[in-house]
């Protein structure tokens, strides 16, 4: 009984399978998903970039020009530079808001998806733990902000609380938190009764660590899917409220705020105002989706084949 | 006799499901529905001495993991208490309660979900014991090594997740958890039936070395009657959340006195009766919800009789090491 017994996978001891490494190999076998976490990567890149690859900052009023206006696209504006894909009613380049508008987009979305996220769970966790009468209120609570249009609760929100990115910000977080906290609590309920969890209680290990150290990471994965879609949602959600003029405003120019603006020129013939910042949108919900997606069908073991 | 290192004395665990609103509401309007209790565990008295290996035995879902768990401290006793040492668990508190409870460790059935799937095996094993302060951090990675060693595991797998081991590999690194803390009592709840009979022997002897090296005591459940009969030393049997037979394992297999542990033993396949028939016990093991009143055993009992439908038969002590709970016993 004294030797040892050697492992029965072959993987060379240098190159040790980590969860991440299996992860990833499974997460690059979909060519549509591998696309469009690429789309992802080069949107994020763009719009972190934005300040040093655009000629114009559409935020400083002093570098626009009203003379620029409506240019459709591959114009040269009075600066000197061409406008790739054409100018706005106030004369700013689009190439240049688009990017400055996904900064916004992305990072409102990327914030309050965080906010919503970390409130969420750390309430669904609690009702997953404390069970009993606690855990009938938070559900219920849950349950009544989930019948509600997120977009509706927004919508209200923001019209109390008046514009601003911290407001929708808020507003955001008040209208997602609840997918959060409903999708820890199952998979929390799940994991508690199983037997690791009961070989910590009997080492002794104080609760918060069992539900930190132990629950929690293996509730991630789930919260990880919700989080991609929810990030996603958050921004086409946010997109509609500045559309509708409760959003963002005008001097922060989001996707929203530019597709709202070219409106009014669609029957005039000059699409390009409302369509490019319409399709950066479109892409960057799109490529987020699909990325969660297949994170969804990666990290779900009953999707396995 | 020695003085029982763990003595369980009339613990019961039951499990209530209790009515929401609408139940009360259709309680209220004449439904049926109650609330349901389950005496999972009914009264039990037992009593291991320090350095045996007791074996629970019963069917499935007479309440021997359960009680497995009462005993661990996963699930508190409804009534009874557990003695560690002469002292009662639930008493204790500070630094006696955590010695006591990390002086009873349990040995899961499952190699796979009893690992957390998230942690490297080092910090499975090390956990506990760099939490608890029994070793320092900087040293906590050569006791891992150490007691990796000490369960047939190659050290240098350390770094590995529990999903890259074999179901037999996984049930060491549940053991070298265990063993991480020092206990001096192990729960093994049906700890070999998830694994191959080939594994199971190198997993029985693996229990049996460390015994002797460490002088460990066990409460060792199963359903397998051949197993218990290798590694314990007394057997105790479980049926429907009571014990109705414990004595030292050879005296139990040469002579049952329980009606039960007869018709259990008369039908256990062995070598030298391949070519009868076996007949199984009659009837279905009763619900848990709803037992027969007196003997649990009575509806599917060949000696039952009236007495044995009114009154619940008490563990008699029917030798110095023996005890039965049957009122006809003598009669078998």
């Amino acid at each position: 009984m004294s030797d040892t017994i050697a492992p029965e996978t072959s993987t060379p001891a240098t190159k040790v399978e980590t969860p991440f490494r299996r992860f990833a190999s499974e997460f690059f076998e979909s060519r549509i998903a591998t696309v469009a976490l690429c789309l992802l990567g080069l949107i994020i890149v763009l719009a972190v970039l934005a300040p040093w690859i655009t000629p114009q900052n559409p935020y400083d009023l002093a570098q626009v020009d009203v003379m620029d206006g409506r240019l459709p696209p591959g114009s040269e504006a009075f600066a000197g530079y061409t406008m790739w894909l054409g100018s706005d009613g106030s004369g700013r380049d689009l190439y240049s808001a688009i990017l400055y508008g996904l900064r916004i987009s992305l990072s409102v979305g990327v914030a309050s998806g965080i906010i919503a996220l970390t409130i969420g769970m750390a309430i669904g966790l609690l009702a997953a733990y404390a069970g009993g009468r606690t855990e009938n209120i938070i559900m219920r609570v849950v349950d009544l902000q989930l019948s509600f249009p997120a977009a509706l609760v927004a919508l209200m929100l923001v019209a109390i609380m008046g514009k601003g990115v911290d407001k929708i910000i808020l507003a955001l977080v008040v209208a997602q938190w609840a997918y959060y906290a409903r999708t820890v609590r199952g998979t929390a309920l799940v994991e508690r009764n199983k037997e690791y969890v009961e070989a910590a209680q009997c080492l002794g290990l104080s609760r918060l660590r069992v539900v930190f150290r132990h629950i929690l990471p293996n509730c991630l994965a789930p919260l990880i899917v919700v989080g991609t879609v929810q990030t996603a949602h958050a921004i086409s959600l946010e997109a509609t409220l500045s559309f509708l003029g409760v959003g963002l405003p005008q001097t922060e120019p989001s996707l929203g705020v530019l597709i709202a603006n070219g409106f009014e020129y669609m029957l005039s013939g000059r699409y390009w105002i409302s369509v490019f910042p319409g399709l950066a949108l479109l892409l960057t919900v799109v490529s987020i989706n699909l990325v969660g997606d297949q994170l969804r069908d990666v990290l779900n073991p009953r999707l396995k084949k | 006799m020695t003085a029982p290192l763990l003595e369980i004395r009339g613990v019961s665990k039951r499990f209530t499901k209790r009515l929401d609103v609408a139940g009360k509401i259709a309680q209220h309007l004449g439904s049926k529905i109650r609330e349901e209790t389950v005496h999972a565990v009914d009264a039990v008295d037992l009593s291991i001495a320090p350095g045996e290996v007791l074996g629970l035995v019963g069917e499935s879902g007479c309440g021997k993991s359960t009680l497995g768990r009462v005993v661990a401290g996963i699930h508190g006793a409804s009534d009874g208490q557990i003695l560690y040492d002469g002292t009662d668990i639930a008493a204790l508190t500070g630094a006696e309660k955590r010695a006591a409870t990390l002086a009873i460790q349990m040995i899961f059935q499952d190699p796979f979900a009893s690992l957390n799937p998230r942690m490297r095996v080092e910090d499975i094993i090390g956990e506990a014991p760099r939490v608890h302060g029994l070793v320092s951090t900087s040293d906590t990675s050569d006791y891992v090594e150490e007691v990796m060693g000490k369960v047939g595991l190659d050290p240098s797998l350390k770094r590995r997740y529990p999903h890259q081991f074999s179901g037999g590999q996984r049930q060491r690194i549940g053991i070298a958890r265990a063993l991480a803390v020092k206990p001096k009592f192990l729960v093994c709840d049906e700890a070999i039936a998830a694994l191959d009979v080939s594994i199971q022997a190198q997993v029985i002897n693996l229990f049996m070395d460390l015994r002797q090296k460490l002088g460990l005591t066990y409460l060792f459940i199963s359903h397998d009657l051949s197993v218990v009969e290798h590694i314990a030393d007394r057997v105790a049997l479980m049926y429907l959340g009571r014990i109705v037979e414990s004595a030292p394992t050879e005296e139990l297999f040469a002579a049952p006195k329980h009606p039960y542990t007869k018709a259990l033993l008369a039908e256990a396949p062995r070598l030298d009766q391949r070519k009868r028939d076996f007949a199984p016990i009659e009837g279905e093991i009763p619900s848990p919800l709803d037992p027969p009143p007196g003997c649990h055993f009575n509806p599917r009992c060949p000696l039952a009789r009236e007495d044995c439908r009114a009154r619940r038969p008490m563990l008699e002590t029917i030798s110095p090491t023996r005890a039965v709970a049957c009122h006809h016993w003598t009669e078998t």
